[in-house]
C-alpha cells in the first residue's frame, strides 16, 4: 500500500487541480468564496463515505486549544478512480489542508489541497475554484 | 485478481483522465490517424450494433451549464454542447430566464434534486459520469453510476407505446428502435422535478427527450439528444457529444449514506427564509 501511494501521490502532484471528481451538490452554494482558510493540523481519522469522503482534522490553536476540523472531500468513486485509498491518511499524520470555508459551519471546509510535510500534494476532488 | 489488475492500472487512469481536457485538441488533429487504427463497429448475433461497455460522455463541465460558459468559483468550464439553435444558446422563454437566475443563488442549492441523491433525469443522467450499457434481447439497459447513486434506464425496442399520461417518473418512460446503425430512443413522461445542472437549467413534466446513439467505430458513440419542453422553450434544441469506450467499470455510489451536504445546504436556504 505504502509503494502504490507514493506512486498515486507522484502522479496526482502533476495534474493536482486538473479534474473535478464529485459535484452532487453546488460547491458556490456551500462553501464561501470569500473565505479561503488555510490550516496546519493533525488526522484524526477519514470517513470513506458517499456521496463525499471526509477528513477530520484537529488544529491548535496560538493558546493550545484544539479546534476539530471537518473536510468534505470528493466522491469516494471519484477519488477511488484517482488512486486513493481509505487507509491513506492514517491517524496522527500531520498535514496542511487548503480549502474554502462552509458558509455556515466555522470548521467545516471543503478541501481543495493536501500537503503533507514532505512537500508531495493530493487533489482532493473538489471541484476547481477560480 | 480483477482487484489487483483495476489498482495497477489506477495510477495509468489518473494520467489519462486528468489529460483528458488538455489533449483534446490533439486529439481532433490526430483524429484521421486514429480512425484507421480503431476497430470497426461491434456487432451483435442478428447484426445490430453491439454497444454493450462502460462509457464516458465526453461533456466535461456540462453539469455547470449546456451552453458556453468560462470557469468561475467552483464551476468548471464547458465549451458549450448545444448544436441547436446554431447560437448555443438555449431557447428560454421568459419566466425560465428568471427561474434560472434565481437557481444559482446560494440558498438555491437545497432545491437541485441531485443534491438529495435523486436520479438524474435526461438528459443529464447522459453526462454526469460513465455508465454500463447492455443489449439483453429486446432491450438496451443503461446502468449510470453518476453523482446521485445508481440509477437505470430499461429501453425495450419492441415498439410499445408509452406509459398513460398520468404517469411521472423522474427518469422517464424510454421506448427505442433502430434506424439503421442509430439507436434511437424516445422518453416521454417526465416528473419535471430534475434539473439539467447545477447552474440551474430547466425541464418541465412536458419534456420529451428524442436520443441517436450512432457508433462510429469500437470505441465511439455520437450521442445526440433534442429535447422538447414548451412550458420552458420556445422551440426544441439539441446537444451533442461524443461517448468513449473505457476499460472502467462501475463503482457504487451509495449517495445517501452521508450526505451532510443537505444539511448544510437547508440551513443556508433557512437563513434566507425560504
Amino acid at each position: 500500500m505504502r509503494g502504490s501511494l507514493a506512486c498515486t501521490f507522484a502522479v496526482i502532484g502533476l495534474f493536482s487541480r486538473a479534474i473535478p471528481v464529485g459535484a452532487h451538490h453546488s460547491f458556490a452554494a456551500e462553501y464561501d468564496k470569500n473565505k479561503p482558510v488555510t490550516i496546519k493540523g493533525v488526522v484524526t481519522s477519514m470517513k470513506w463515505s458517499n456521496p463525499h469522503a471526509w477528513l477530520y482534522v484537529d488544529v491548535k490553536d496560538a493558546d493550545g486549544t484544539t479546534a476539530h476540523w471537518s473536510f468534505e472531500l470528493g466522491g469516494v468513486n471519484g477519488l477511488y478512480r484517482q488512486g486513493w485509498r481509505k487507509e491513506d491518511l492514517q491517524p496522527g499524520t500531520a498535514l496542511t489542508v487548503e480549502g474554502f470555508l462552509s458558509r455556515t459551519d466555522p470548521h467545516v471546509g471543503n478541501s481543495q489541497n493536501i500537503m503533507l510535510p514532505d512537500g508531495r500534494r493530493l487533489f482532493s476532488g473538489s471541484p476547481t475554484p477560480r | 485478481m480483477r482487484t489487483h489488475t483495476a489498482r495497477s492500472l489506477l495510477p495509468l487512469a489518473a494520467v489519462l483522465a486528468a489529460l483528458v481536457p488538455t489533449t483534446t485538441t490533439v486529439a481532433a488533429a490526430q483524429t484521421s490517424t486514429a480512425a484507421a487504427a480503431t476497430p470497426p463497429i461491434r456487432r451483435m448475433a442478428d447484426g445490430k450494433p453491439d454497444l454493450q461497455g462502460y462509457f464516458n460522455p465526453q461533456a466535461p463541465g456540462a453539469n455547470f451549464g449546456l451552453e458556453v460558459h468560462a470557469a468561475e468559483f467552483g464551476i468548471p468550464p464547458g465549451k458549450g454542447f448545444i448544436v441547436d439553435p446554431p447560437d448555443g444558446k438555449l431557447p428560454m422563454q421568459e419566466w425560465a430566464k428568471a427561474e434560472k437566475q434565481s437557481r444559482v443563488r446560494p440558498e438555491r442549492g437545497y432545491d437541485d434534486p441531485a443534491a438529495h441523491c435523486f436520479p438524474n433525469g435526461l438528459p443529464r443522467s447522459m453526462y454526469t459520469g460513465g455508465f454500463q450499457i447492455l443489449q439483453p434481447a429486446g432491450y438496451v439497459v443503461f446502468l449510470f453510476q453518476g453523482d446521485t447513486g445508481p440509477s437505470y434506464r430499461i429501453i425495450a425496442l419492441d415498439g410499445r407505446s408509452h406509459a398513460p399520461e398520468r404517469v411521472h417518473l423522474w427518469q422517464g418512460d424510454s421506448a427505442g428502435h433502430w434506424e439503421g446503425d442509430t439507436l434511437v430512443v424516445e422518453t416521454t413522461n417526465f416528473n419535471g422535478k430534475t434539473w439539467l445542472n447545477q447552474a440551474g437549467e430547466i425541464v418541465s413534466y412536458r419534456e420529451k427527450v428524442v436520443e441517436r446513439f450512432t457508433p462510429v467505430d469500437a470505441n465511439t458513440i455520437n450521442y445526440q439528444a433534442t429535447i422538447t419542453d414548451p412550458i420552458v422553450y420556445t422551440r426544441p434544441w439539441s446537444i451533442a457529444y461524443s461517448l468513449t469506450r473505457s476499460q472502467d467499470e462501475l463503482l457504487e455510489v451509495a449517495c445517501r449514506e452521508d450526505n451532510d451536504d443537505l444539511e448544510h445546504l437547508k440551513k443556508i436556504k433557512e437563513a434566507q427564509g425560504r
